[in-house]
C-alpha cells in the first residue's frame, strides 16, 4: 500500500488490515484431487511413479475392477481439453435402502463397507470424489417453530426408502454423474440412488 | 534476498516441472503457492464453498499455460491473476442469486468497534470484507490486503485505475460503517457451515 493510499485508514484500522493472514492451508484432500485432475487432462505425466504403483498395489482387486469399469463408462476427464470450464459441477448421490435392499448378512458388514470404500477410493484417485459418509440408522425428525416444534425419533420417510448415506462427486455434467452412480455397488445390492446437482448459490 | 531468491527458486521449479511434467515437481509448486491462492479465493468469493474449485481451476489453467509464462511478474502474482479472474467468472455465474448482503454505504464518522480494547477484531474485519459487494471486495482485497497498486488492479480486472480508486474509497467507507455497527447476532464464522 502506498503511503497516500493508507491515509484513509486510521492507524488502528491499518494495523488490523496488516494483521490479516495472507495464507490459509486448504483442505489436505485438495492436493490429491488437483493432481488427479491434472493427470487426467495430460497436464502432468501419467501415473507411472512409485507412489502411484504403491497406491494401486494397496488397493483391492475390486478397486481395480471398479476403476476400470468407471473408465469404460466414460467418466474420466477428456485429456484433450486443456482449458476447463469455470467451475466443475458437483452432484450428491443419495443412497436409499428400502425393503428390496439386500442388507449384509451377519459377519458380512465389514466386507460390504470395504466394497463401498474401494469404489469411493477409485473415485477419489481420479479426482471425482469430494466427500461421502454412511449415515447411522437412527435419527430424529424436527418440524415447526416455537411452541409448535415437534421432535420425534425416526428418519424422514421417502418413497425410495431410508436415506443411508451419500457421496458428493464432481463430474462434468449430469450424464457423467449418472455414469458414476451406475457404477456404485449400492445398485448391485438393490439399493436406490438419487442424483442431484448442487446449486452453487 | 527474499524476492529474487524466491523467484529464482520458482524458476527452477517451473523449469523442472516443464522438463518432464513430473508429479513431484508439480506438488512442490502446489505446496509453495496454494495456501495464498486459497485464502485469496476464499476472500474474493466471500467465504463459503468454492475456494477449493477456484484453486483447482487455477492450477489447471496455470499448468496449461506455464510454458508461455514470461516472468514479467513473479509466479505468485501471475497465479493470483488467474485466481482473481476465475473468481470473477464464478461470481458472475452466482450473480443472479447473490447471497451476500450488501453493506449500507453509510458515511462513517467516529471510531470502529473494539474487541476488548485490543484493536479491531480480526473476525469482525474478515466478516465485513466478506459481506462487501463483490466489486468493492475485489478491489479492497487486492489493494489493501494483497498490496497491489491501482494500475495492477486495473490490468487484472480490466477496469480503469480511476474506477479502482473509486471502488476502494467506497469499500473502505462500507467497511468502516460495518465495523461501527453492532455485530449481527449469530452472524459468526459459521455462517457458511454445511
Amino acid at each position: 500500500m502506498k503511503p497516500e493510499d493508507r491515509q484513509e485508514w486510521t492507524p488502528e484500522e491499518r494495523r488490523a488490515l496488516d494483521a490479516l493472514p495472507r495464507e490459509e492451508a486448504p483442505p489436505a484432500w485438495l492436493e490429491d484431487r488437483v493432481v488427479s485432475d491434472l493427470r487426467g487432462r495430460g497436464l502432468i505425466a501419467a501415473a507411472s511413479t512409485r507412489r502411484s504403483r504403491s497406491l494401486l498395489a494397496g488397493a483391492l482387486a475390486a478397486c481395480l475392477a471398479t476403476f476400470a469399469a468407471g473408465l469404460a463408462l466414460g467418466t474420466r476427464w477428456d485429456r484433450r481439453e486443456a482449458i476447463p470450464p469455470p467451475s466443475i459441477p458437483r452432484f450428491v448421490l443419495f443412497l436409499y435402502e428400502n425393503a428390496d435392499y439386500e442388507a449384509p448378512a451377519p459377519g458380512e458388514k465389514a466386507r460390504r463397507v470395504e466394497e463401498y470404500r474401494s469404489w469411493a477410493r477409485a473415485l477419489r484417485d481420479r479426482g471425482a470424489l469430494v466427500d461421502g459418509e454412511k449415515l447411522k440408522d437412527a435419527g430424529r425428525l424436527i418440524a415447526g417453530t416455537g411452541e409448535w416444534t415437534s421432535v420425534k425419533d425416526g428418519v424422514a420417510p421417502a418413497e425410495e426408502g431410508v436415506l443411508a448415506g451419500y457421496f458428493i462427486v464432481s463430474a462434468r455434467d449430469a450424464a457423467a454423474a449418472l455414469a458414476i452412480a451406475r457404477d456404485c455397488p449400492h445398485l448391485k445390492h438393490r439399493g436406490r440412488i438419487a442424483v442431484r446437482e448442487i446449486d452453487p448459490v | 534476498m527474499g524476492m529474487s531468491t524466491e523467484k529464482a527458486e520458482d524458476r527452477d521449479l517451473v523449469a523442472s516441472f516443464l522438463d518432464g511434467r513430473e508429479e513431484a515437481a508439480f506438488r512442490e509448486l502446489y505446496r509453495r503457492h496454494t495456501a495464498a491462492l486459497f485464502l485469496l479465493a476464499s476472500r474474493l468469493l466471500g467465504g463459503g464453498r468454492g475456494a477449493e474449485d477456484a484453486v483447482q481451476e487455477t492450477w489447471i489453467r496455470a499448468t496449461a499455460r506455464l510454458g508461455h509464462f514470461r516472468w514479467e511478474s513473479s509466479l505468485k502474482t501471475w497465479l493470483c491473476g488467474i485466481t482473481v479472474n476465475l473468481c470473477r467468472e464464478m461470481l458472475r455465474e452466482r450473480a443472479a442469486g447473490a447471497t451476500t448482503s450488501a453493506l449500507p454505504e453509510a458515511t462513517a464518522h467516529g471510531h470502529p468497534r473494539h474487541a476488548g480494547g485490543d484493536g479491531i477484531d480480526r473476525l469482525d474485519l474478515e466478516r465485513a470484507i466478506r459481506r462487501l459487494p463483490a466489486g468493492y471486495r475485489e478491489v479492497l482485497v487486492l489493494h489493501d490486503v494483497e498490496g497491489h497498486t491501482h494500475e495492477e488492479i486495473a490490468a487484472l480486472l480490466q477496469i480503469e485505475a480511476g474506477t479502482s480508486k473509486s471502488q476502494l474509497h467506497k469499500a473502505r467507507r462500507a467497511i468502516r460503517a460495518a465495523l461501527m455497527s453492532p455485530a449481527p447476532k449469530g452472524a459468526g464464522e459459521d455462517d457458511h457451515e454445511a
